[in-house]
């Protein structure tokens, strides 16, 4: 009896989890590059009282099913899905999206390196070409000073046109990871490599099956509205049944109080 | 009195069947989750010759391996099996492993595993490399993966007979292990890319299974305390009448 009150708490912890985990996605429903997240849940180890295949006579006859009682359910693993989110036309020079796989790679202020899916690039006081936060991209990219008509093509190739030439100012490269899902999340969009990542390659866009950059557009967010309330709605619902299996264990447990 | 240990035995049976019931509920939104059924025996016990009594107790527990609804997440990486069958995954001992939670990620070294880092085999239960150059994968119906440049691996897909399957012991995590018999590459599986195979828990039935448990329990509860009540006024009245 008290197994399950416990079970059942171990329920509402992982749906209250759940319902924490798609609260995030959805308010990120807007953010440029944004990838959501998904718990996985896991059913815990189980307690043998009876094992399967117990021998149940002289004969050597043996239990069909065994009694084998769970403890609940746990929380696996909250990992992000890498899935490519769709492109929005924004029709600035120096948004990009990546359409397929890579990140964009970030000096951060301290000296470290960041790799992020938002593409909205833009230039700061020098020249350089920086992220919203004003971190350089990696490799840097200068555009001087009266360039125009920026162009960066597919395979990361950024040119313009400086004194009436059309010059090329260097190439955006992207890091491909072996695992993405492993990447440690720093907020802003950004992450950062980890042990489970794997060491990131450097490679062109659109070689060695990395994606392919677009000028003038965005990524958006690969949060999906109407799956995210619907599992929305479903965490709620197995809230409410786990809190009626402890209500349920309380009225027995107060029928049991009562025969003495 | 036997009557107070056949309403005991009762109780405590339907103690256990509650557990089973909260146990599932938990697990109602854990992917590839496979719900468990308690089955209960009679024991027939003839104390004095003539008159008997029928206890009951839990024989076992059975997992439902009745397929979950699909539900489509569009990650790649997740699959969901239509058919019967189970992925197998291999333990840091060694152990293999039968699951059908298709949640997979590559991990630093290239290999297909779970997100808990088991890898994937294949159907010569072999781990699945993934080539670190490799675009978006497809996996085909069949678990066939392949990029752009071609054919990768192909995910193993397990199955039992009936009487093994049975015999599967739950380790947790959705994985279990096989006690009997060899797993047998599936013939014809279906996988499902871009799907999660949804716990195969009905609310509906738990709740209902749950409020029948409950009663159950209390009915014998109820009846233990009129029995007592009704030793207690023969006790008192036979005491009255010498």
């Amino acid at each position: 009896m008290m197994q399950a009150l416990r079970i059942a708490a171990t329920g509402m912890h992982a749906q209250q989890l759940n319902v924490d985990v798609l609260s995030n996605n959805i308010a990120n429903l807007n953010t440029t590059g944004f990838k959501q997240s998904n718990p996985a849940f896991q059913d815990l180890v189980y307690n043998t009282i009876k094992g399967v295949g117990a021998i149940t006579s002289a004969a050597g006859t043996i239990a069909p099913t065994g009694v084998q009682i769970g403890y609940g359910v746990g929380i696996g693993s909250v990992y992000k899905i890498m899935e490519q989110g769709t492109l929005n036309n924004t029709g600035n020079d120096l948004d990009i999206a990546v359409s397929g796989r890579g990140f964009l790679k970030i000096t951060m202020p301290d000296g470290t390196t960041s790799y992020t899916r938002d593409g909205s690039l833009s230039v700061n006081a020098d020249g350089d070409v920086v992220t919203k936060e004003g971190y350089s991209i990696d490799p840097a990219i200068n555009i001087p000073t009266g360039a125009t008509d920026i162009t960066i093509t597919g395979t990361g190739i950024v040119s313009a046109k400086v004194d009436n030439t059309v010059t090329e100012l260097g190439t955006i490269t992207l890091s491909m990871f072996v695992n993405e899902a492993g990447l440690e999340n720093i907020g802003d969009n950004k992450y950062l490599e980890t042990i489970a990542s794997g060491t990131p390659a450097d490679v062109n866009p659109g070689e060695s099956g990395s994606g392919t950059i677009t000028q003038g557009f965005l990524e958006a967010s690969n949060v999906d509205a109407i799956e995210s309330i619907t599992r929305l709605i479903t965490a709620q619902r197995a809230y409410e049944l786990n809190s009626r299996v402890i209500s349920t264990a309380d009225e027995m447990l107060s029928t049991l109080s009562q025969i003495s | 009195m036997q009557e107070l240990a056949v309403l005991a035995a009762s109780a405590m049976a339907t103690q256990r069947r509650f557990t089973a019931v909260a146990d599932n509920i938990a697990n109602a939104n854990t992917d590839g989750y496979r719900k468990i059924d308690v089955q209960f025996k009679e024991i027939i016990s003839r104390p004095n010759g003539h008159s008997t009594a029928s206890y009951v107790e839990d024989r076992g527990l059975v997992v439902d391996f009745s397929g979950g609804s699909l539900r489509r997440t569009g990650n790649p990486m997740d699959v969901a099996l239509g058919s019967e069958g189970f992925f197998a995954v291999q333990t840091e001992g060694g152990d293999i492993r039968y699951t059908r939670r298709g949640a997979f990620v590559v991990n630093s070294e290239g290999e297909l595993t779970t997100p808990q880092g088991l890898p994937v085999l294949d159907n010569a239960n072999a781990p699945i490399q993934i080539p670190q150059n490799s675009g978006v994968l497809a996996i085909a119906r069949d678990g066939t993966i392949s990029t752009r440049e071609g054919q990768i691996a192909q995910i193993g897909v397990f199955t039992f007979s009936k009487e093994d399957q049975n015999q599967l012991l739950r380790e947790g995590d959705g994985t279990f292990t096989a006690t009997q018999g060899g797993a047998n590459v599936a013939e014809s599986p279906m996988i499902m890319q871009g799907f999660v195979e949804s716990s195969n828990v009905n609310a509906v039935k738990e709740m209902t299974d749950m409020q029948m448990v409950s009663k159950a329990y209390q009915r014998s509860l109820t009846l233990m305390r009129g029995i007592e009540q009704i030793e207690q006024r023969a006790i008192r009245t036979l005491g009255e009448t010498q």
